[in-house]
């Protein structure tokens, strides 16, 4: 099973997504009795002091649930199975595949969805976080409208095997594809 | 509380305007009662604490946000506590108000440190009210859709 989770800056979507996965956990504890493996898969890089901030804020956020993290800048390379992964979040990893590896933003997409199809592959419930950038009305330069047309691109290719596609606004999941689980 | 978000000129304000104004329709059908509004570009906190209404309330946001950081050195959690703080104080003191605010994270993430910080406040303080919020409706091209 695929769940897109998408949702603006400050929407409270990492939050939710860490919630869905712990309450995936939950219920397979309750079907088969025994405790899922959970694989964080983290994406930004840590250049600078705000990156960290922030990294230290989802860890924190993160603490105490479970997770094994692996940084994942480029994408997952590990082999090992899970029960549950959260890759968080496609954005970055749009970033960095496209200014990191020169990629075009059709390559991107295409090597996103292969790493997403193959996580499915290994695991049966793969979470996925990725960003809202598409309403903010600026034009901006060539390189950064290629960029967001990256993440569209993205999110539209993976809503199309996502079962669950669903966007956080403010800590609300509104649910676009996929009936809303109610896990809270 | 009530809670509007949207983007800019959905006509959220037209639409809490007209939501406020039924309410307020005088007994006999003559009138209304006239709504209290306050601006978020202009109004103070204890203004909003005798409104009916708020409009533009990413605005007030954004001047707590500024008044609360600095030029050298932007300090986020201090000035989202500073935000929450007075949301908190807000709400206790007008549990009724309606609140309007412009969604500003759906962007890419601006160059300057400052922006980026004020944008994850807002979003953070939005996350708070639509916790305490009783409604929460994003209104998409002058259509409310009710999201809690």
């Amino acid at each position: 099973m695929i769940w897109l989770i998408t949702g603006g800056s400050g929407s409270g979507k990492s939050e939710y997504a860490e919630e869905l996965v712990c309450w995936l956990a939950e219920e397979k504890m309750k079907t088969k009795q025994e405790p899922a493996r959970k694989l964080y898969l983290a994406t930004m890089q840590s250049d600078g002091t705000e990156a960290r901030e922030r990294i230290a804020r989802h860890r924190k956020l993160r603490q105490g649930k479970g997770f094994v993290t692996v940084e994942a800048p480029y994408g997952p390379e590990s082999e090992e199975t899970y029960d549950i992964i959260l890759l968080e979040c496609v954005s970055n990893l749009t970033a960095n595949l496209m200014f990191g590896k020169g990629m075009s933003a059709d390559e991107t997409a295409e090597e996103i969805l292969r790493q997403v199809k193959r996580l499915s592959e290994m695991c049966p419930q793969v979470v996925v976080v990725s960003n809202e950038v598409f309403a903010d009305g600026v034009l901006y330069d060539r390189e950064t409208m290629e960029y967001m047309r990256g993440i569209g691109l993205v999110n539209r290719k993976l809503s199309q095997i996502a079962e669950y596609v669903c966007e956080v606004i403010y800590s609300i999941p509104m649910y676009v594809k996929g009936e809303d689980p109610c896990i809270s | 509380m009530e809670l509007i978000i949207g983007g800019c000129f959905q006509g959220k304000t037209a639409y809490g305007m007209d939501k406020l104004k039924e309410r307020k329709l005088l007994p006999d059908g003559s009138g209304v009662h006239e709504v209290i509004v306050a601006d978020g570009e202009t109004c103070t906190w204890e203004q909003c604490a005798k409104a009916d209404l708020v409009t533009r309330f990413h605005l007030l946001l954004r001047r707590t946000f500024k008044e609360s950081t600095d030029d050298q050195g932007i300090l986020p959690e201090p000035a989202l506590k500073a935000m929450t703080d007075r949301v908190n104080i807000l709400l206790n003191k007008n549990p009724k108000l309606m609140i309007i605010c412009d969604e500003v994270g759906c962007g890419i993430i601006p160059m300057e440190r400052s922006e980026r910080e004020y944008r994850e406040a807002v979003g953070r303080v939005l996350c708070l009210l639509s916790k305490r919020a009783e409604s929460v409706e994003r209104v998409m091209a002058g259509i409310p859709i009710k999201i809690k």
